[in-house]
Formats: structure tokens, C-alpha cells, sequence
């Protein structure tokens, strides 16, 4: 799975998805600077803490972070389907699962370089334009990092949950999909749920209601991180078996 | 006690109520170059899709080099390559790339082995054009640059001659017949293009609408298609009774408009028409015929154009 | 927490060079077993192990050449023996007939006398045949042991064409000579000099049709013979083909030509060290010798 893996890899570093994706975010980023720069007498109305407040920015932003996993698993997954380059490497004897597995394994791993580029160059970005305040430390280090801590295996789901759409469904299905059960399932369960409470608990459970409850947090305390961490690695598993399941049964064009 | 590296007893491929392959019964044995002969959607391809693994059988068994079983199989088919359908690349990676991508994925050892297989069918100086602007046969050079660059024991093929040009034609033929007979490669090649077959397989499979109508040599192919005599008769039942009697010839057939076609014939066409004549048989013509392949394949199927 | 990640990756990177190995060393067992184009392939990635199997697979890919060769060989061997039949049958097929000739009362004494003559000529273009093939398959297999010494090129050349003054002569073909007489010694074996001069002037002579110019000549510190004839039996087709076994212009070697005359030349010269070309200019056929292996000093 490791030779498989590599070659993802090396797939990935020689396209201009990978590229693209962290350089919108970093984009971003530093738009965002630019524009508290370029606005500083306003902005420090509202605050003396500039550089915090991009990170506190950034933050927020990270939330949004979930649905970047669809992104993060495409751009591993490429289109398999579609320009049907899948036979090669399953007329070569490499296992269906191995195949998943390493798509997975090499999803996550992008989300990863993805997230860790874009944090870095908020950070500099933040200590460059602004240099550093007397709250800079103490937000990276209590609020933005245990929220990305938090976040990470939410994250982790999404990517799993992104990857099994992608081997399941068609490239464009697989989108709605992804979107269908992370926005709109969780409304549906919202509304049903005074007929019916057990939607209500399903709802609870999801992946995207603890995102929404990391997002709105202040502080992250233990019991959520566990939280957060129980129901990323569960989502992890359970579309993986799911996807994996499926997919060794399917029959490759 | 011969050596396969395919044997497949009774495969069967259902989609849903339709029988796309019936209870196939194939011997592929170690050296040969076999071809698979039928017309466009007579199970070619399904065949050779349960063999690389893309589609599992609805029934039967499958054996590569003697292995069956999902996790036998898959080591089995580390040992051969295919070329199913139009070759299929990244589209947006250059040719070298791509086979780089596929060169680390398989495990193989040394980057100057794309050199190296680039090199064979003439695709070293692509540079670093995108797959997507290479042409047909480019693609398929590509293909089977992929293919040959794991050294398989076992080489399967789907209609590779489709879309080549000529030189591209004769450029795959002999790189078949140099890897079969210098390296001893096993080749499953499908086509429905009998002619270009004919100059390489040494053993032929028959497909037809899903069923494994004949497997047959080729040698044994070109005896039963032998050439034959066909006389235009004045009389054809006082002609045959000729030919039985005094010619002692039972190989023969009678077809249409007075036409005799005569099997199998040791002595010389002016002969049977001397007979003929002789005995009274009015001759009208006679020539000596070279049957194909073409026709024995038409015949074989029953005459049914799909 | 760093040095557990640490450990964990060094652990990772010795399990992975270890299964690697491991893998390779199975791949090897199997294909030394069965008869196959396999190469040893990676089970992870990994540098160094991957440069010892590329070196590995370099000796595989050497030894299935090895084999091709063998059996293009071979082939060639077949081929020969074919060949070989082929120019043995038709003097023997002649002689035989002849002999049964002989035992026919019909046929006068002096006829008889005629008969033995040809069967007598013909027998003795048997014995140069086999002698050509016995000699030609212990050259290739090197078996011929040169006697090296310092040798005269020119007392030998002189030899060699007062030999065949006669013949030349008597076919009236004009010879043309230019042939320095103080030239170093060469380092070669004498017997093979002369069988060299012997079949280049047999070859000029069987083809020429009317003029033979030879030369031996010092030029830049190598010494250069050259045995020109002319002749209109060769086209430029064949000149790539002229030093192979049994290529004779006449294609359907009916004559007594055994056709490896200059193969023999060609392995001689080459065997003692020296180069050999052979070019055509209109109708001028030529065999030009260079010799390496001057005496110094």
C-alpha cells in the first residue's frame, strides 16, 4: 500500500489542484491582513489586538474548514471514475481495499499539509503585518490551537466521508451528496425532531453539530475534545468500512 | 503436461437478466499468442475484464497461472499486464508522468525504466506534452509502453490494433511477435479484425454472443480452411455422383447456382474436370480457392452478421 | 513525546527495509524456480534497496539476453547445418549418379575414364568444403592457436601470388602490382597470412572478370593491402552481406563457390588483430586489410 501511496503522491505534487487549494486559502489569509492593515484607525475601534484578531479570524473561518474536506478528498481521489485510469491499477492485482485505504490514508494526509501551510502562514502573516500583542500567545495557544485540535478528526470524518462518496457516486452526485449530509440531513433531522426526538439524538451525534459546537465555544474543554474526538474517529470507520465494502464488490470500467 | 496461464471453467457474466458471457471455457497455454475472435459485443471484452479483475464473475472460476482465489489471483496478476479498451491516463500529466506514477505504484525498481520503455515504442521525444493532446495511436503506444514495463509473463490485450495507422500496425506486430518469441510472453489478444490475427496468433478462441464457440490451433485452423476447388457443373447431382464414384472424393459441398466446392483434394483441379468431362458433366468453370479466415469465422457462427 | 515519535519512525523505517528484503529475497527464490521475465520489484518504497534491486535486476536482464542469444544461436546453427546439406548434397548426388554410370556396360572405356575424372573433381570439392567448414567452426570457436612471430608481409604476398601466376595467367587476367618491399615485420601467425592472401586471390580471381591490382603500402604507421578486382556479379546491396557465411553472388550456389572464403579472411584478420572493409566503386570490388601489430622499433 506504501508504493501505492507514493504514487498518489507523487500524482498530487505534480498537478495544480494541491497548489491552488493552499494558495486560495493562504490567499485568503492574507487578504483578510491586507484589509485589517488597510483599515487599522477603524479597527482599532473594536480592538488593540490586531494580529489576534486575524487569528481570531482565521478561526472562525476554520469551521468552514468541513467542507474543504470534500475538496481535500478530491483532489486525492482525481477523477478516477472519469478518466477510467482505475483499471491500470486494478488489472495489476492491487487489492480494492488497498486501493481505498490508500486514497483515505492519502486524503487525510492532504488535509493535514493543507490546514498546517494555511495555520503557519496566518501566523506569520499575523506577527509580520502586525507583530506581536500582548494577546497573541495566549489565543493561539488556548483558543485557536485546542479548537484545531478539536476540529482535526471532525475534519478527518469529512475527508472519510468525502472519499467514499467519491468511490461510491459519480463525481458530481458525490458533491451533492457530500453536501446533503453535511448540511442538509442535519436541517431535515432538526425539523422532524419535535415529532420524532430520535432524530433529534441522531442530529446530536453527527459531525457537524460538534463542528457548530466547537465553532461557538470560547474555551474547548475536555469532555468536548473527547467528544470531538470519539465521533470524528467513528464517522472515520464507519464510512470507510461502508465505502470499502461497497467498492470491492464494484466493477471497474 | 501443459502449462496454462489462464484456464477459466464455466465463467459466467450476468447483468441483471442478460447473459453477457455464457459458461466460458478458455485454455490459454504458456507461450502461445491466442486470439480471441468475435464481433463487437460478443463477450471480448467481459471476459477480459473478469480477468485483470475489474468485474467479478457472476459464476465460474478463473486461474492465472494456476492460482485461483481473490488474494492468489491478485499476486498472479502482479505477473501480467493489460490493455482493456482505449488506454486510460491522467489527462493532465504528460506520458512520462504518467508511466512514472504507475512505475512507482507497481513497485518498480529504477526511473530509467520509463526511459526505457519510451524508448521501445518511439514516445521518447513527447517532452512534456499532456496526455490529453496525444492522438490515438500515441495513446496507444502509451498503453502498451505501460503494459511491457513490468516485465509481465502474461500480456492481455483488447483490440489493440484499433485507431493505429499503418507503420503504428506493423510497429505493435512485430514488438508482439519479438516479445513472444525472444521472452516468451504469453499474449491474449482480442480482435475482430481476423486478418491482422492470422499473421499472429497461434491459437484462436471463438466468441459469440457471450458463448466460447470453438477454441482451435492454428495450424488445425488453416487444414480445416483449407483451399478448395470450386467447379460451376452443368449437373451438380450427376456431378457429385462422379466425384463419390469415381473420384472417391465424399469431402465436398453443394452450394447454390450448380456450384461444387471440393475439400481436401489430393490430385490437381485439371484432373476432376477431365473426370468430369469424361463421364459426361459439363464443366463450366473451375478454379482453385484459398479460404480465410473470414470465412470460417461466418461459417462457424452460422452465418449471422451482428 | 518527541523521542516516542522518533523511535516510532526509525522502528517504521527498520520494519520497512526489513519486509522489503524480505519480499526480494522471495521474488528471487520464485523466479529462480520457474521460467520467467519478472523483475524484483519493490514492496515499499525505499532508496537504497531499490539501487540494489535495479543492480540485480541488470544481471537478470543480462542472463534472459544471454538466452536470446543462445537460441539465436542456435537458430543460426540449424541454419547452417541446412546449409551446409544443401552444398554437400548436390556433389554427392552427382558422384553417386557417376558412379552408377560406371556400372553400365554401355558406356565405353574411354567415357568411363571421363566419368572417374569428374567424379574425382567433384570429390575433391567435397573435401575443400568440409575442410572450409571444419576450419571456419574452430575459428569461431577460437580454437585455432596462433603462432605469433615476426612475419614478412611482403615475402609472403610474393609467395602467394607466384602460386597463382599460373591460373592468373592462364585466364588472362591482368594483374596490376604496387607492393613496397621494406616493410616492418608484423606481429602475426605465418599460416594464417597466407590462407588470408590465398582466399583474398582465389575470391579476386573466381570473380574478376579481366583486371586484378593488388597493393601493400606503409601508410601512417599501419600497413594497408589491398586486392582489387573487377567484376559485374555484385550489387551495392550485397557489399553489407559480403562477409557473412555462405553469401555467394550466385544465389542459387550452383557453382563450387562455398561461399566462406572471405568469412574466413574476415576472422583471421580480425583474430590476429587487424580491421577489414570492403567497398565498391562502379564495378571495382575491393578488400582492403589494415595491419595493427607492427614490430616497434
Amino acid at each position: 500500500m506504501l508504493n501505492y501511496m507514493k504514487s498518489e503522491w507523487f500524482r498530487t505534487f505534480h498537478r495544480k489542484y494541491l497548489y491552488i487549494t493552499t494558495g486560495c486559502l493562504c490567499a485568503l489569509v492574507i487578504l483578510a491582513s491586507v484589509f485589517l492593515k488597510v483599515n487599522e484607525d477603524v479597527m482599532y475601534d473594536m480592538t488593540d489586538y490586531m494580529g489576534t484578531f486575524l487569528l481570531s479570524i482565521v478561526t472562525t473561518g476554520l469551521s468552514m474548514g468541513y467542507y474543504l474536506t470534500m475538496i481535500v478528498a478530491d483532489m486525492i481521489f482525481s477523477d478516477e471514475y472519469k478518466h477510467q485510469t482505475l483499471k491500470n491499477t486494478v488489472s495489476y492485482g492491487i487489492s480494492r481495499v488497498k486501493i481505498y485505504l490508500g486514497k483515505l490514508i492519502s486524503g487525510l494526509m492532504a488535509g493535514v499539509l493543507v490546514m498546517t501551510v494555511t495555520v503557519a502562514v496566518t501566523v506569520v502573516t499575523a506577527l509580520l503585518v502586525f507583530g506581536s500583542d500582548a494577546e497573541f500567545s495566549g489565543h493561539l495557544l488556548n483558543t485557536m490551537l485546542p479548537k484545531l485540535l478539536a476540529f482535526i478528526p471532525l475534519w478527518m470524518g469529512g475527508v472519510a466521508m468525502g472519499t467514499m462518496m467519491l468511490f461510491l457516486l459519480k463525481n458530481t452526485a458525490a458533491a451533492f451528496a457530500f453536501l446533503g449530509v453535511a448540511m442538509v440531513l442535519p436541517m431535515i433531522f432538526g425539523y422532524i425532531s419535535p415529532l420524532y426526538p430520535i432524530f433529534g439524538e441522531i442530529k446530536n451525534l453527527m459531525v457537524v453539530t460538534k463542528i457548530n459546537l466547537v465553532s461557538n465555544a470560547s474555551l474547548v474543554s475536555g469532555s468536548l475534545m473527547a467528544d470531538c474526538w470519539i465521533t470524528g474517529l467513528a464517522a472515520v470507520v464507519m464510512y470507510t468500512v461502508i465505502g470499502a465494502l461497497v467498492f470491492s464488490r464494484k466493477e471497474i470500467k | 503436461m501443459k502449462e496454462y496461464v489462464l484456464e477459466t471453467n464455466g465463467l459466467t457474466k450476468r447483468y441483471g437478466s442478460a447473459e453477457a458471457l455464457s459458461r466460458a471455457d478458455i485454455r490459454v497455454e504458456k507461450g502461445a499468442i491466442y486470439g480471441l475472435v468475435g464481433n463487437n459485443g460478443a463477450g471480448k471484452t467481459t471476459l477480459m475484464r473478469m480477468v485483470t479483475g475489474q468485474a467479478l464473475p457472476t459464476e465460474g472460476e478463473l486461474k492465472l497461472f494456476g492460482a485461483s482465489g481473490l488474494r492468489d489471483l491478485n499476486r498472479a496478476r502482479k505477473r501480467t499486464s493489460a490493455v482493456v479498451e482505449t488506454p486510460s491516463f491522467y489527462p493532465y500529466l504528460s506520458g512520462r508522468d504518467n508511466l512514472e506514477y504507475y512505475r512507482i505504484q507497481r513497485g518498480i525498481a529504477g526511473r530509467q525504466a520509463v526511459d526505457e520503455v519510451l524508448e521501445i515504442v518511439d514516445l521518447q521525444d513527447t517532452g512534456r506534452k499532456k496526455f490529453k493532446n496525444y492522438s490515438l495511436g500515441m495513446k496507444q503506444r502509451l498503453g502498451l509502453a505501460l503494459a511491457v514495463m513490468n516485465h509481465p509473463d502474461f500480456l492481455i490485450l483488447d483490440e489493440p490494433i484499433n485507431g493505429l495507422d499503418p507503420l503504428g500496425i506493423v510497429m505493435v506486430r512485430n514488438l508482439l511477435i519479438k516479445l513472444n518469441k525472444e521472452r516468451g510472453i504469453t499474449i491474449l489478444i482480442s480482435s475482430h479484425i481476423l486478418s491482422e490475427l492470422s499473421n499472429l496468433a497461434t491459437c484462436y478462441g471463438f466468441i459469440h454472443k457471450g458463448r466460447v464457440v470453438e477454441q482451435i490451433s492454428a495450424e488445425e485452423l488453416t487444414s480445416k480452411c483449407k483451399d478448395y476447388i470450386e467447379i460451376v457443373v452443368e449437373d451438380a447431382p450427376r456431378a457429385s455422383q462422379v466425384l463419390e464414384g469415381k473420384l472417391h472424393c465424399s469431402t465436398y459441398e453443394v452450394l447454390p447456382h450448380s456450384t461444387i466446392r471440393i475439400y481436401h483434394y489430393e490430385g490437381t483441379s485439371s484432373s476432376i474436370s477431365k473426370c468430369l468431362v469424361e463421364n459426361g458433366v459439363g464443366v463450366e468453370s473451375i478454379q482453385e480457392v484459398k479460404a480465410n479466415l473470414e470465412d470460417y469465422f461466418v461459417k462457424l457462427i452460422g452465418g449471422e452478421i451482428c | 513525546m518527541v523521542t516516542e515519535c522518533l523511535a516510532a519512525a526509525l522502528l517504521f523505517l527498520y520494519v520497512k527495509s526489513r519486509m522489503n528484503i524480505r519480499h526480494a529475497i522471495k521474488e528471487l527464490k520464485e523466479l529462480n524456480a520457474q521460467d520467467s521475465n519478472q523483475r524484483l520489484k519493490l514492496h515499499s518504497p525505499d532508496g537504497s534497496v531499490e539501487t540494489l534491486l535495479c543492480e540485480i535486476n541488470g544481471l537478470l536482464e543480462q542472463k534472459q539476453q544471454q538466452a536470446i542469444a543462445y537460441e539465436a544461436k542456435e537458430r543460426d546453427l540449424r541454419k547452417q547445418i541446412a546449409n551446409i546439406s544443401h552444398d554437400l548434397r548436390t556433389p554427392l548426388t552427382s558422384i553417386i549418379g557417376y558412379t552408377q554410370l560406371l556400372r553400365d556396360d554401355r558406356v565405353t572405356a574411354e567415357e568411363k575414364m571421363e566419368y572417374v575424372d569428374i567424379i574425382e573433381s567433384k570429390a575433391q570439392t567435397l573435401q575443400t568444403l568440409i575442410t572450409s567448414f571444419y576450419d571456419l567452426s574452430r575459428l569461431e570457436a577460437n580454437e585455432l592457436d596462433f603462432q605469433l612471430e615476426p612475419v614478412s608481409l611482403h615475402t609472403i604476398l610474393c609467395n602467394v601470388l607466384v602460386a597463382f601466376y599460373q591460373d592468373i595467367t592462364g585466364k588472362g587476367i591482368e594483374m596490376e602490382l604496387d607492393l613496397e618491399e621494406n616493410l616492418p615485420p608484423v606481429i602475426a601467425d605465418r599460416n594464417a597470412v597466407t590462407r588470408i592472401f590465398t582466399n583474398l586471390f582465389q575470391n579476386a580471381f573466381r570473380h574478376g572478370r579481366s583486371r586484378i591490382r593488388v597493393s601493400q603500402k606503409m601508410t601512417d604507421h599501419r600497413i594497408v593491402t589491398a586486392v582489387e578486382n573487377d567484376t559485374d556479379e555484385i550489387a551495392p546491396e550485397d557489399m553489407e552481406h559480403i562477409f557473412d557465411r555462405f553469401f555467394t553472388s550466385d544465389r542459387m550456389r550452383t557453382g563450387q563457390n562455398t561461399g566462406l572464403g572471405l568469412t574466413i579472411v574476415k576472422k583471421l584478420v580480425e583474430g590476429l588483430g587487424g580491421q577489414i572493409t570492403a567497398g565498391l566503386e562502379e564495378d571495382r570490388f575491393c578488400i582492403h586489410i589494415t595491419w595493427v601489430n607492427l614490430l616497434k622499433g
